[in-house]
């Protein structure tokens, strides 16, 4: 079924959006959530969550890309999720190793001002993100928006896990200066 | 900011971007040029001194050597330290090009002792020199002192010169050895990435004292060039500048420093140093190789302590040997070609004067690759409307998301080359020359910022990016500009001091050139011609602006930390000039 298709239903409000929207899209929410939680009980949690809460915001919101709307929310759910019940038990979440990673652009300490400049930095970093050529876009996105691993990527990109990782070090050292020269010393 | 708030940030990437990402790109070919480049910027840019000794009729100059015999009714073009930029047919003259008919005796040897003696002063001499547009004869005033003969040069070939196996280095430069550029281990990486931000980080390149010589040099040298393109290399200029201030005392020295902005000889080696150390790149990703050295002869003495300044501060080689010889020649040549990387042949037939009493070469190689790339399939033939009319050429083409810039007069972009800073190409508007720009205070802000980001007129935007390829090459005979801006004594006889490096002997001329090579490129092909649109003028951009450099511009080629590395004026993009 069409995305505009399913849209539709749930504008219609009609329950079939849900099981067409888990038929569609169910592996896809299930595997980001599966990167965050690294659990596949806690992943459908969520994911179940994200058909409801998409029913509850469609409408009034009508998505452009079904799948990145879907996407964002539950990344969203399952991180919050995973900040809630799993941070305590540290170790083997490959969102752990991820949020290491952006240590390196960001201080890690709290800031008053952080949540005033949240909407501009996350411009910021989307105009950087639109300049990167397509294959350090692609591998960025999927490491910090799809939270993928890097043996994940490596295999979708041909190349080895080092060479995707020393490629990651190089866009978060990027992205750092690229956000300290536009004013942004997080 | 916490960790986990900047993921959430992260989560906020625009759909389109989401969705580019479900799919992994097609992976893209190896590319063509140096092992991974579709796109290239790269250029180089040469200055030589040189001196000519003054040899007394005195006893005290002895040799064993001997000068090859030059026959009777030989005629030789004189064409000294002569450099060919490939693949271009132009040559480009460095110091005297003249034509000359010698006569000499059939003597079957003259030893070279003969050879200054035998010749009391240069207006008796026995070259004949005929005009040529490009002649610049050497005359002296009867009341200077004698000089030797004015020797025809050969081809530079092993029979004719002498032999000479006695060339020394007096002084070696100690180049930084960088780490290689690896991509495939992480700790190599993190070792190359560690010396890379270590040699960036020289904190006397803030000081105060580039910006103004920049923009003096700048509108001395790039001005006029409405008949070619006019390029040269600021960096280089003032590299080569404070090695001459090194090897020069009093009033000459003095001049030198005001026109480089410097107080005194040792901030300026710690400056010059800086410079170098921080723009230096040769890690096997980006080039961009500085190299000096000084070449003297084995006949005068040379104070040490000034060769070895030269080879700690300013990272000169510094040779001796005798000018006369092949060997020695050849090693100069060699020396040329390899720091240019072939960018710069020197002509068979280029040699050293006999009565040089040091050159000075200084070198920039560049090169770069493109963070954005313009796809081959992009480029297509349009219009370029140069000074003497339109003429065709190839524009590469690229729409793009990215910052725009533009001043009262201008338009600008600029164009990231990966790990080697980038060029920013300035686009006077309709009816604005470009040497124009060099006055306009908003033009040098944009050409001085250290970041483009730092420039205040700008706006992230689409833009429809149009640029001819070019090729272009540029010779400049820098003793005009270099009086225009106060350097006048080194360029006299009577006033010069060289003291620091040598009073064997007295400095009668002085010559300075510089030659630049630009060229931008990618493996283009070509297709139908390309409908091109004005591009729009000063003011803030609409949501979608086109930036076609359809029309002589300015460009610059800035290093990582800012510097400009080279300055041109393209008013023929076609070819070389």
């Amino acid at each position: 079924m069409d995305d505009k298709d399913i849209i539709k239903m749930y504008w219609d409000r009609d329950q079939r959006a849900i099981s067409e929207t888990s038929v569609k899209y169910g592996p896809y929410c299930t595997a980001i959530a599966v990167n965050i939680l690294n659990d596949l009980r806690d992943a459908e949690e969520c994911v179940n969550d994200t058909y409801i809460n998409t029913w509850e915001t469609i409408p009034p919101n009508k998505p452009v890309i079904l799948s990145a709307f879907l996407g964002k929310i539950v990344r969203n759910l399952s991180f919050n999720k995973y900040k809630h019940e799993h941070r305590q038990k540290r170790g083997g979440f490959e969102i752990e190793i991820i949020l290491d990673e952006l240590c390196e652009i960001v201080s890690d300490t709290e800031n008053v001002e952080d949540s005033v400049i949240g909407n501009e930095l996350s411009e910021a970093v989307n105009r950087f993100v639109s300049k990167l050529p397509s294959e350090k876009q692609y591998i960025f996105v999927r490491r910090y928006w799809y939270s993928d691993s890097l043996k994940t990527i490596a295999g979708k990109c041909s190349r080895t896990e080092n060479s995707v990782s020393v490629e990651l070090n190089r866009i978060r050292g990027k992205l750092k200066t690229y956000l300290n020269e536009r004013g942004y010393d997080i | 900011m916490k960790k986990e708030k900047f993921y959430e940030i992260l989560g906020d990437l625009d759909e389109n971007i989401i969705k580019a990402a479900e799919t992994p790109p097609a992976r893209k070919a190896k590319f063509a040029w140096i092992g991974y480049g579709t796109a290239i910027a790269a250029c180089v840019a040469l200055i030589i001194g040189i001196g000519t000794l003054v040899k007394y009729p005195s006893d005290n100059i002895s040799t064993d050597t001997t000068i090859q015999p030059i026959t009777s009714e030989t005629s030789a073009s004189v064409s000294v330290n002569t450099f060919t930029a490939p693949p271009e047919e132009t040559s480009v003259t460095v110091a005297v090009s003249s034509e000359t008919t010698v006569e000499t005796s059939e003597t079957p040897a003259v030893t070279e002792s003969e050879t200054v003696t035998a010749i009391p002063t240069a207006t008796e001499t026995t070259a004949k020199t005929t005009n040529s547009e490009t002649a610049k004869t050497e005359t002296m005033a009867a009341s200077e002192p004698p000089i030797s003969e004015v020797t025809s040069y050969l081809p530079l070939t092993p029979e004719n010169y002498i032999s000479n196996e006695n060339i020394m280095t007096l002084a070696s430069a100690e180049y930084p050895v960088m780490p290689q550029y690896s991509e495939e281990d992480r700790e190599e990486h993190n070792t190359w990435l560690t010396a890379r931000r270590e040699l960036r980080d020289q904190p006397e390149i803030y000081a105060d004292c580039f910006d103004d010589f920049f923009i003096n040099s700048a509108k001395t040298f790039l001005s006029e060039s409405k008949n070619g393109n006019k390029i040269y290399s600021p960096v280089s200029l003032y590299v080569a500048l404070g090695m001459c201030a090194e090897i020069t005392e009093g009033n000459t020295r003095q001049q030198i420093l005001d026109a480089l902005s410097q107080n005194d000889m040792d901030f300026l080696r710690k400056y010059v140093k800086a410079v170098w150390l921080s723009n230096y790149s040769d890690d096997g990703l980006a080039e961009c190789i500085f190299a000096d050295s000084l070449w003297t002869n084995s006949e005068l003495a040379y104070e040490q302590s000034t060769v070895d300044s030269l080879a700690e501060n300013y990272f000169a080689s510094v040779f001796s040997g005798d000018p006369c010889s092949y060997e020695y020649n050849k090693m100069f040549q060699d020396w040329v070609s390899e720091q240019t990387k072939g960018m710069f042949i020197p002509a068979s037939d280029s040699v050293m004067s006999p009565e040089m009493v040091f050159t000075l070469a200084s070198t920039v190689y560049y090169s770069g690759k493109w963070e954005s790339k313009f796809r081959e399939s992009e480029t297509r033939p349009a219009v370029f409307h140069s000074p003497n009319g339109d003429t065709e050429c190839d524009f590469m083409n690229q729409t793009t998301v990215d910052e725009y810039y533009w001043g009262g007069k201008f338009a600008a972009i600029a164009m990231d080359l990966e790990y080697n800073g980038g060029m920013r190409i300035i686009l006077p508007d309709e009816g604005v020359a470009p040497e124009e720009l060099f006055s306009d205070e908003q033009a040098v802000k944009f050409m001085l910022a250290d970041r483009p980001s730092l420039y205040q007129s700008r706006k992230y935007t689409m833009i429809n990016i149009s640029v001819p390829k070019f090729d272009v090459s540029s010779d400049i005979d820098l003793e005009d500009g270099l009086r225009q801006m106060g350097i006048t004594d080194i360029f006299d006889s009577t006033k010069s001091d060289f003291t620091p490096l040598t009073d064997d002997t007295d400095i009668i001329e002085f010559d300075a050139k510089q030659n630049t090579r630009v060229l931008i490129d990618e493996n283009g092909c070509k297709a139908s011609a390309l409908t091109v649109m004005p591009a729009a003028g000063a003011g803030e951009p609409d949501e979608k602006v086109d930036f076609i450099a359809d029309r002589p511009f300015i460009f610059e080629i800035v290093s990582e930390t800012g510097f400009p590395l080279f300055v041109g004026i393209v008013n023929f993009p076609a070819a070389a000039s």
